[in-house]
């Protein structure tokens, strides 16, 4: 597994350094630089694999950090001098050509019959079907800074992902997930990884532009929201999903006690006079089973919140959250919803400015 | 169900002030965010606003009213802020644009 591992990165950077019209070469065929590199991560990864072999997890870590930022560099120069020809147009000329060609190069590797090549061979399968040689020259001609920044912007990302990870446990992020880390890096590096982004992007920023303004009419204009205001929103919603999660569940018992804290508060709501009309209009009651007080408290709250009654929104709100704080009881002999204890909120936030909730 | 449209003013006192409207948006309309973007006010002299979008369904399993709100410069700078979350377990909402203290911005949103 080790040397397939390495010879996954080294054979990924060995085949596209014989295509360098259109990726950086990395430059380890050098003056025996291949088998230096070689050596290194050979001394690295089993330095690695000691260390975990023996519990030394922190160790472990530390060497697999060490085999990422030393292999970087050596792409990020590769990539330098890549672009560096590119904008001088040394390479542009004709790599547009050798985007066609690429798909030849992948299928050549499948041939050979290697894990790493083919695995390069499937992700370059994409590429086979070739471009028009009009639509190719626009490209050589218009798109190049385009192409640059696409690939800068695609080896930030990876960057990215590459320093968080190397924060985590070896357990989480293995020396084989760096290794792929680091084959990703040099592939957001190329002109191929360019071309899909960009088509991503079009498509994205199509959307995009069709949704940028939009005319809103009929839509009430909601204010800033204060602290204690969305507080007291999310700490309803989320006891309300907590209740919809146990409705939906196969717990007998946790559907009984929400059903008995849905009904609790209705029974609650229905001493305000304003909610209680509002109660009797969606044609809920105390005696309702739990999904269809559930519905219905929602549709209340969301219909309220899109005219912005805050009053409204912020006195079910509390019942709510009181009753999810202080659950009922399970009721003996018979239920009574209407006396369970939830008149005074429990930690409730205050109310929102404009609303004027009234506890019953 | 319909996205459910809202509009916010064109002088949100700031990126923390529409997080926190849009959190409170969540958890009063039961739905999640899944959209930003600026807009007119057709009931009020094509003013600018910011619009946004709730959709009702698939709310199961999804932390409402728990929203991260960043400004982001660039698609490259989107990008890296995404990857960042993305390792931390914190999903893509949307990415869009607000107007935040009377200028648009552009916002990128993550749900904590």
């Amino acid at each position: 597994m080790r040397s397939l591992r390495l010879c996954l990165l080294l054979a990924t950077t060995l085949l596209f350094a014989g295509c360098p019209k259109y990726q950086p070469s990395v430059n380890f065929d050098r003056n025996g630089f291949v088998k230096q590199i070689n050596d290194h991560f050979a001394a690295q990864e089993t330095q690695y694999f000691k260390a975990v072999g023996t519990g030394e997890y922190a160790t472990a870590k530390i060497r697999r950090n060490e085999l990422i930022e030393d292999a970087l560099p050596f792409i990020d120069e590769a990539y330098m001098d890549f672009i560096t020809a590119l904008q001088s147009g040394r390479d542009r000329d004709n790599f547009v050509a050798d985007v066609i060609e690429l798909g030849t190069t992948g299928a050549v590797g499948i041939t050979k019959g290697t894990r790493p090549l083919q695995i390069l061979g499937v992700a370059l399968t994409a590429f086979r079907g070739g471009r028009h040689s009009a639509d190719l020259n626009f490209y050589k001609e218009q798109t190049t800074p385009v192409l640059i920044n696409k690939m800068d912007g695609n080896r930030a990302k990876v960057r990215a992902t590459i320093l968080n990870r190397e924060k985590e446990e070896i357990g989480t992020y293995s020396m084989g997930a760096a290794v792929g880390d680091i084959v990703e890096y040099y592939n957001a590096g190329t002109l191929v990884r360019a071309f899909t982004e960009l088509s991503k992007d079009t498509a994205i920023q199509t959307k995009q532009s069709e949704d940028d303004v939009l005319v809103l009419k009929g839509v009430p204009l909601t204010g800033e929201a204060t602290q204690p205001q969305r507080d007291l929103r999310v700490g309803a919603v989320k006891i309300l999903q907590t209740f919809q999660s146990n409705l939906a569940g196969t717990d007998s018992g946790k559907k009984a006690a929400a059903t008995r804290s849905l009904q609790a508060i209705v029974a609650t709501l229905q001493k305000d006079s304003t909610v209680a009309s509002v109660l009797s209009n969606a044609g809920v009651s105390p005696q309702d089973d739990g999904a269809k007080i559930l519905n219905q408290l929602i549709d209340i709250r969301r219909s309220a919140q899109l005219v912005n009654n805050n009053s409204l929104v912020d006195k079910i709100d509390q019942v709510i959250i009181a009753q999810g704080i202080a659950p009922v009881a399970t009721p003996t002999p018979s239920p009574t919803p209407s006396s369970s204890p939830v008149a005074t909120p429990v930690a409730t936030p205050s109310p929102s400015p404009a609303g004027s909730p009234s506890q019953s | 169900m319909p996205i459910l449209p809202r509009k916010y003013p064109k002088d949100i006192s700031s990126l923390q002030g529409l997080e926190t409207t849009c959190e409170g948006d969540e958890g009063g309309l039961f739905a999640h965010l899944v959209r930003l973007a600026l807009g007119k006010d057709a009931d009020n002299n094509n003013a600018d606003v910011t619009a946004a979008g709730y959709d009702t369904d698939g709310t199961a399993g999804v932390s409402l009213g728990e929203l991260i709100f960043e400004e982001y410069t660039t698609d490259v700078d989107a990008g890296s802020r995404e990857a960042i979350h993305k390792t931390k377990g914190e999903p893509l909402v949307c990415k869009g644009k607000a107007f935040i203290n009377g200028a648009a911005k552009n916002v990128i949103v993550f749900r904590g």
